[in-house]
């Protein structure tokens, strides 16, 4: 492991770059500190004092990390990187609220007004909800892996569990519902046969809209994490092959 | 002088630029190796704090004046080497030029001046 892996492990934090942009500038430190260390041990140093040098020498200062972001990374990103971190965060917050709200006032009466969705009654209000959190985090995450390019290897995963269980999680539920509701329609059956048909299929409707309801917004959701799964491998990959080469090329020699 | 590769409002970009192209018309560097090289022909005049040179090789790299390449250093793992590009190599002799014109310049204004 490289003595200037504490450091190189903070500045990736820091480095709010795309792939493989962010690789490549975080390689390029990584060997210049070697480079440096080892001349300024042939010259007598010791290894303590070769580390600080290398060090004092190479870390990149904030204006240069600003430099890069402003060549690497995206519009978004130019414009957040001048603000506190604490300013970003909740400026980031305000922007995708303004985002988010506006399309949620204006999609969840047009849905909640499908016949689909009144039929389903008060689980399909739930369901609805489920949805509508799906939507939040897949557009949450498209903001980040999409928009703001930030690739930092302990961010790029985060959510997609949560994204992936909210997409899950309808499928059960609708199941259950159904089979409650077509148990009340058999029950109906076998109590007033020959009942007033009208009382059996509203149970019967109910019970097929959730499960509806259910099974599209599981589709949804699953369709998106695995949109974004794909990106975040294409991400990773990136990542790899800055570290390693592309698989089957050589390198040019100095 | 026919204005072109020397920016005026922006002077320290642009001697940044002449410095690492005209060490790299010698041969190929690495980035440590260019901030050593510009320090010691300038007798420590130039001194570049290396972190600093990032975004200058980057910028230089994006616009195709030079061009980077890893090598493998075994042990010690990967290094990023650049080299002057065609491109490169005509717009550090014009910028050559240019910077001779800047610098005559000058120095007809502090000759008068004192």
């Amino acid at each position: 492991m490289s003595r200037f892996q504490p450091v190189l492990r903070a500045l990736d934090d820091s480095l709010v770059l795309p792939q493989p942009a962010r690789s490549r500038v975080l390689l390029e430190i990584a060997g210049d500190l070697e480079a440096f260390f080892d001349c300024a041990r042939s010259e007598g140093v010791t290894d303590e004092e070769a580390e600080r040098l290398a060090l004092e020498a190479f870390h990149p200062s904030s204006e240069t990390v600003t430099a890069l972001v402003r060549l690497h990374g995206s519009p978004v990103a130019l414009l957040l990187d001048g603000l506190s971190s604490q300013a970003r965060t909740l400026w980031e917050r305000l922007l995708l609220a303004l985002v988010l709200l506006p399309a949620a006032a204006l999609t969840l009466p047009a849905v909640a007004d499908l016949q689909l969705v009144r039929a389903a009654g008060r689980a399909g209000w739930l369901l609805v909800g489920v949805g509508a959190a799906m939507a939040a985090v897949v557009v949450l995450k498209a903001y980040q892996l999409l928009v703001k390019l930030d690739h930092r290897p302990r961010l790029l995963r985060r959510g997609m569990t949560l994204l992936l269980g909210l997409s899950l999680a309808p499928a059960p539920l609708g199941v259950l519902a159904f089979s409650i509701g077509l148990f009340r329609a058999l029950g109906e059956i076998v109590t007033r046969w020959p009942a007033d048909g009208g009382e059996l299929l509203p149970s019967l409707l109910t019970a097929s809209a959730v499960m509806s309801l259910a099974l599209t917004a599981t589709a949804a959701g699953l369709l998106a994490w695995f949109i974004l799964s794909r990106r975040i491998v294409r991400i990773e990959v990136q990542g790899s092959e800055a570290l390693l080469g592309p698989a089957g090329k050589g390198e040019t020699d100095v | 002088m026919t204005p072109g590769t020397v920016d005026l409002s922006n002077l320290s970009r642009s001697l940044n630029e002449m410095l690492v192209l005209s060490v790299l018309e010698d041969g190929p560097r690495h980035g440590y190796q260019l901030a050593l090289d510009v320090e010691r022909r300038s007798d420590g005049m130039f001194v570049f704090k290396h972190g600093t040179l990032y975004p200058i090789l980057h910028r230089l790299e994006r616009e195709r004046l030079i061009a980077g390449s890893w090598t493998d250093e075994g042990p010690r793992g990967r290094r990023r080497a650049y080299r002057l590009t065609d491109r490169g190599r005509k717009h550090v002799q014009a910028m050559r030029d240019e910077w001779r014109e800047v610098m005559a310049s000058l120095a007809r204004v502090m000759e008068e001046g004192s």
